[in-house]
């Protein structure tokens, strides 16, 4: 190469559009292809057959040596070199042609109705033709219109039509269906929707104006994708007041099953309009055009010449296509001698698509010749050479191709540049003993940049030149020292080498161009060989990695490949050279699903987004190394507990979501994510291996690597998993066994089993004890017993237990039924909880931990705290109620001990007294008040103390106990006293009356009066008792 | 454990917790046993005695007269890290025990562990074998969580695998090399000496390191805690074991600490 000269020449010769090149330019770039296939009827995509070079097809056909009508359409994929072909058709027609043969080449160069006419006025023979002033003031005479504009008046003619239609058209729709397809069309939202950038509207205007840049393949047709309607165009048209018509048909493009066939009916109806909507728009009729033709060929008739016309590209005659079609089919003999036309011989350029739906059957039926160009025209020696050809004429000034083309363009002397960079690169031979120097390519990154560089469909001259020879030889010349700077797409790079590079090269931007030179321009395996003195690291001289500025590593020495071999790369279907050498013992079934596996993940360190979501398949690999194998091994090579994370902790962890994900997954989160990187690809690659190669087991063919690797990674991300995992990451954070201690610290108080009045004393024993069952008949609150029954429920306090029980105990492998506290860590957390007073503040809760068991955890204690206060507040109300009535008895609300004694001492000698006057009363048992007597007396002092508005905490441990149950003996015996007053009162009083008359006439008022006043004096001390 | 039977519950973390529990105050074995398995665990059976007995081999703790004292400085055990790292200081003196003669075996076998059993358990009868002793699965369920929390490789379930990055750390931490100086790698092993034979070979003549060790090297070189380096002119040229796609592809000659 000489980049002094390419440097200037490059924007002229690498154009994409070869009609574009000077004649120089093109003939120096020509490649002959030889794959041509010759069809007498369209195939759009032929198969075997003989193939035809371009010379043979020029022979046999272009040149006509019958002197024949002819049509030939030369067609195949968009970009596949029709246009070059039909070009280089022309250069050799003109250097053979007859005196009498006027040719007639109709470029696509302004792709335009108009443009396409004023080419064909512009040729020399038709100048005399009849009727030319007004055919040129028709081409003149484009009134200027506003783009937008036009564009709606393209837009509004197809509803004029199809308002208008009279079902002269093939494909016919009902009546009603085509008012709601006006109404449809006639909507905003469907207006903007379908005038849109890449809507139907914006490719038909690139046919009718002017100065358009557009895809020159493009169709100016509806399609159905245009009439997709998704939901959110419904909602738009159905908000913006829609038509109830014009809402019927958008729901029909709408539904599932038949939305699509929908479209493609009314998209098919539609371009039946399309030639006459174009040429209304654009001034022109189709009679003008096919009037035009009829005066060229009779003034050739009249000057006695032929006429031969390559048309580079018919679609450019959308609008009049059919016009010009027929005027081509027409004979000049037979029932048309009459019309003094001169001959016609045709060569069509046309895509397989276009003449497929846009020649009428009776158009194909007179195609006397196809000529078919395959996608893949090159076998990879006549790509060498395209390449090569570009390079070369770049590399020459325009000078010496123009010298060259003088003297008749003469393959053997063809001008070779003399080479200033690349001298020790890569050469391809052309024949005629001259070579041409490839730099910047090797042949294996033409290959490589061909098969993994463009699409499938894009393997086409056209691209070729576009996406590989133009941004390589621009990254060259203007940035050589950082050559290959252009971001490639690496397809199932070698993991070996991969690492090796970048565990070699610590300059990441060094270590990724290395990773493209030796992938692309090399053979990507990791490996080095000697051919001739000259060491090859990966397939690439050592030369050229020095020339690069790039650094030299050590790989594996091997053989010298054969050359037959040569240029493979890992990714090549036929051959893989790592799996077939390196991994002899793996079927090779199963190298190819470790293969295809590690493409996917080469593309996704490569930046596009991964999918790991089916279980089976390639995907099911990547899925069970991330989801199972991997996670798996960081589960047991983290030592949890001495990373401070206890047992239990990491059960709750892998009960939730995954340990790992990966950057940029479609589907599902984890807590540590892997960045899309070349490390975390051959980490993964490395777990594939181990579950596919080695059946779970490190035992396969260089497993030493990757066992070190996975080790390596291990060590480099554990404290980031530990950090991801772990619930004491942010310190203003409670950790959630706090939560769990206090509330059970809760529980033990709510369920009394913990009744003391202070938590000095609630030591850990209490955490570890078993549960009692709380006791159905209590006297606490209607709220506390809620409490208490929502704590239990469900096994809710059990849960909390146990996670106290395995958080602390220090676990040996996967646990034992003997538990081992971890007791200065135990001591610590509950003597902070206890500090805190159970009390952790809301915020400081971890509510949205990702650990559904840990949050389970928070809420518990939250369903605690949230509703202690007023649990507290009901307790206080109620024991409040039941002290009064002892207050009241004893009128006084400062108790002691002995007043409880004298009390039941008086209800003994109450009872006593009722006993021996024989009054028929029950006696009272005063046993349950005197035996708890002090209980009584502490129960009714310490509720005497609490302050409803207190602290929650402190009403909680005082009522622990249930004191009200306490107090409970001395209530009744209170109200059963006062009953039984009352009972007395009114057998004394039936007594009274009947004595009254005994009395008074016997004279016998002595005879009870001390058993009387025996009684009043008892019954006024229980009176005063009250 | 180190001295003899390898036995299960005498993990490092509760050899740990042990420790810290009399770093405090001396405390009687019962006391001691009662605080980290009290009674009302209802255990049933103890593991107490194991890890009690690890703690004491290892010079941890002492006893007398049945109070357990701490008998090391108390920054040995400041953290669970610093305490292995004191353990790696040590285990030359259990030369004959069965942990340091099962780990050296299993480090000699180089990369061939990789195709071997999956299992550290079903080790055992090929263990036994190699030192001439009996090794049974249970003993080699136990040497399973000292080798990996020392740092000698990397547990994937039941196996191990060799890569002795975190051990050689302490190894270099204790040695006392001098910062962002070059040794020649036959002076580095000299000075490591004393505490790595357990998995180097004590002959220096041989100027091989295995698998498991030069597994370590790669990872602290990787992770820049030292620099690994082939000079040309150097004689003391030491082979680690061959990885082609390592900068470090197989001999050495020098070594720096980096940090």
């Amino acid at each position: 190469m000489d980049i002094n000269i390419a440097r200037d020449r490059i924007s002229y010769v690498v154009k994409p559009d070869s009609i574009t090149a000077s004649q120089g330019d093109f003939l120096a770039t020509h490649v002959a292809i030889n794959r041509l296939h010759l069809l007498n009827k369209f195939d759009i995509l032929p198969s075997g057959g003989k193939n035809y070079s371009e010379e043979e097809v020029f022979d046999q056909y272009v040149f006509n040596p019958n002197n024949q009508h002819q049509f030939i359409a030369v067609y195949g994929q968009s970009g596949t070199g029709k246009s070059h072909l039909i070009r280089w058709f022309e250069a050799k027609f003109e250097q053979v042609k007859p005196d009498n043969e006027v040719v007639l080449f109709i470029r696509r160069s302004d792709n335009t109705l108009k443009g396409t006419i004023r080419q064909l006025l512009e040729k020399p023979e038709v100048k005399g033709i009849a009727n030319r002033e007004i055919y040129e003031r028709l081409v003149k005479a484009s009134v200027f219109v506003d783009e937008n504009k036009l564009k709606d008046m393209l837009y509004h003619n197809f509803i004029i039509e199809l308002h208008n239609d009279d079902d002269s058209h093939p494909i016919k729709i009902t009546n009603v269906k085509r008012k709601r397809l006006e109404a449809f069309l006639n909507n905003e939202v469907v207006h903007d929707h379908l005038m849109s950038e890449k809507g139907p509207i914006e490719r038909m205007y690139s046919k009718i104006a002017e100065h358009t840049l557009v895809d020159r393949d493009t169709i100016a047709q509806f399609l159905p994708g245009d009439f997709y309607v998704s939901a959110d165009l419904f909602e738009d048209i159905h908000r913006a007041g829609a038509d109830p018509k014009a809402e019927k048909m958008a729901r029909e493009f709408m539904a599932d099953e038949t939305g699509a066939e929908s479209a493609s009916v009314l998209a098919s109806y539609l371009n039946q309009f399309v030639n006459d909507v174009i040429q209304r728009c654009a001034g022109i009729e189709p009679g003008d055009f096919r009037q035009i033709f009829q005066d060229i060929r009779k003034e050739l008739y009249r000057l006695e010449k032929n006429l031969t016309l390559f048309i580079e590209d018919v679609t450019s005659f959308t609008g009049v296509d059919d016009a010009l079609l027929d005027a081509l089919i027409v004979e000049h003999t037979g029932m048309n001698a009459t019309d003094n036309l001169c001959r016609i011989s045709s060569i069509v350029g046309t895509t397989s698509n276009y003449l497929q739906n846009n020649f009428r059957d009776n158009h194909k039926d007179r195609i006397t010749q196809y000529v078919y160009i395959p996608s893949d025209v090159f076998d990879d020696n006549e790509l060498f050479e395209f390449v090569g050809r570009y390079v070369n004429t770049m590399s020459l000034t325009e000078d010496v191709v123009n010298t060259w083309l003088s003297n008749h363009a003469n393959p053997a002397d063809y001008p070779v540049h003399e080479v200033k960079q690349g001298s020790g690169w890569e050469f391809v031979s052309i024949g005629f003993g001259k070579k041409l120097c490839l730099y910047p390519f090797t042949k294996n990154s033409i290959k490589y940049l061909y098969n993994y560089g463009l699409t499938k469909g894009h393997q086409t001259p056209r691209y070729i030149i576009r996406d590989i020879i133009e941004p390589v030889v621009n990254d060259i010349i203007n940035n050589s020292e950082n050559f290959p700077s252009v971001k490639y797409n690496l397809v199932n790079v070698n993991t070996t080498l991969s690492y090796g590079i970048h565990n070699q090269i610590k300059d990441d931007a060094l270590a990724d161009r290395l990773l493209k030179i030796l992938c692309i321009w090399g053979n990507g395996q990791p490996e080095q060989y000697s051919k001739k003195d000259i060491t090859y690291v990966s397939g690439v001289p050592e030369s050229i990695l020095t020339e690069l500025g790039l650094p030299t590593l050590k790989f594996s020495e091997v053989k010298e490949p054969d050359p037959n071999q040569e240029g493979n790369h890992p990714g090549d279907e036929q051959d893989n050279p790592e799996v077939t050498t390196d991994v002899p013992t793996v079927p090779v079934a199963v190298q190819e699903r470790v293969s295809k596996a590690n493409a996917i993940l080469t593309e996704w360190s490569n930046g596009k987004e991964i999918d790991y979501s089916a279980t089976g398949g390639v995907t099911g690999l990547i899925r069970k190394a991330v989801l199972e194998d991997m996670c798996s091994f960081l589960f047991s090579t983290i030592n949890w507990q001495v990373e401070g994370i206890s047992d239990d902790n990491i059960n709750k962890v892998k009960s939730s979501k995954k340990l790992l994900c990966l950057e940029r997954q479609t589907k599902g989160s984890g807590f540590y994510q892997m960045p899309a990187s070349w490390e975390s690809m051959n980490v993964i690659s490395a777990f594939i291996r181990w579950r596919e190669f080695g059946n779970q087991s490190w035992n396969y063919p260089d497993s030493d690597l990757d066992a070190f690797l996975v080790t390596s990674w291990a060590s480099k991300i554990k404290d980031s998993v530990v950090k991801a995992v772990s619930d004491r990451v942010e310190e203003s954070k409670t950790p959630y066994i706090e939560a769990a201690i206090a509330a059970e610290m809760y529980r033990l108080i709510l369920c009394g089993e913990f009744r003391e009045h202070s938590l000095k004393n609630l030591s850990t024993k209490y955490l570890f004890e078993s549960t009692t069952s709380t006791k159905a008949n209590n006297c606490h609150s209607k709220e506390w017993n809620g409490l208490v029954s929502l704590i239990t429920r469900n096994g809710a306090d059990t849960r909390n237990k146990e996670t106290i029980r395995q958080y602390f105990n220090i676990t040996q492998g996967s646990g034992s039924t003997v538990v081992v506290l971890d007791e200065p860590e135990l001591s610590r957390m509950v003597r902070r909880v206890k500090t805190n007073r159970l009390e952790i503040a809301e915020e400081t809760m971890q509510l949205q931990d990702p650990v559904k068991l840990r949050r389970d955890v928070f809420n518990y204690l939250k369903d605690i705290s949230d509703r202690i206060k007023d649990v507290s507040r009901a307790e206080v109300d109620k024991a409040r109620d039941v002290v009064q009535i002892i207050y009241d008895h004893f009128d006084s609300d400062e108790i002691e001990e002995d007043d409880i004694i004298e009390l039941v001492d008086t209800a003994k000698s109450f009872y006593g007294e009722i006993n021996s006057t024989q009054i028929n009363i029950a006696v009272a048992s005063t046993d349950a008040v005197k035996k708890g007597v002090k209980q009584i007396t502490k129960a009714i002092n310490d509720v005497g103390l609490i302050l409803p508005e207190g602290d929650v905490l402190n009403i909680l441990m005082t009522f622990a106990g249930d004191p009200i149950s306490t107090m409970q003996p001395l209530i009744d015996l209170l109200k059963t006293l006062d009953g039984d007053v009352e009972k007395l009162d009114q057998r004394i009083a039936v007594r009274k009356n009947a004595l009254g008359v005994i009395g008074e006439n016997l004279g016998t008022d002595n005879q009870y009066r001390s058993e009387s006043e025996s009684i009043e004096s008892d019954l006024n001390k229980v009176i005063s008792l009250r | 454990m180190f001295n003899d039977r390898m036995a299960t519950p005498a993990i490092p973390e509760r050899v740990f917790t042990l420790c810290k529990i009399v770093e405090k105050r001396p405390i009687s074995s019962s006391d001691l046993k009662e605080r980290m398995e009290p009674e009302f665990l209802h255990n049933g059976s103890s593991y107490y005695a194991d890890y009690r007995n690890a703690a004491e081999e290892l010079k941890l703790i002492s006893i007398s007269d049945n109070m357990i004292s701490l008998a090391v400085n108390p920054d040995v055990i400041k953290s669970i890290e610093t305490m292995r790292k004191y353990i790696n200081g040590q285990l030359e003196q259990f030369k004959n025990g069965l942990f340091y003669q099962v780990t050296s075996a299993y480090y000699s076998l180089g990369n061939q562990v990789l195709s071997g059993e999956k299992n550290v358990a079903a080790m055992a009868p090929q263990m036994s074998q190699l030192i001439g002793r009996p090794v049974d699965a249970m003993a080699m369920r136990a040497w399973r969580f000292w080798v990996s929390f020392l740092g000698f490789g990397y547990l994937q379930d039941m196996f191990l695998i060799p890569n002795t990055d975190v051990f050689l750390k302490d190894l270099i931490n204790n040695a006392g090399f001098e910062k962002k100086k070059r040794y020649s790698f036959g002076e580095f092993i000299e000075r490591l000496r004393p505490y790595c034979n357990i998995v180097i070979d004590t002959n220096p003549s041989n100027r091989k390191i295995n698998y498991g060790v030069s597994n370590g090297l790669r990872a602290l070189h990787d992770s820049g805690c030292i620099k690994l380096e082939h000079i040309l002119d150097q004689e003391d040229i030491w082979n680690l074991y061959p990885l082609k796609a390592h900068a470090i592809t197989g001999t050495v000659t020098n070594i720096t600490i980096s940090k």
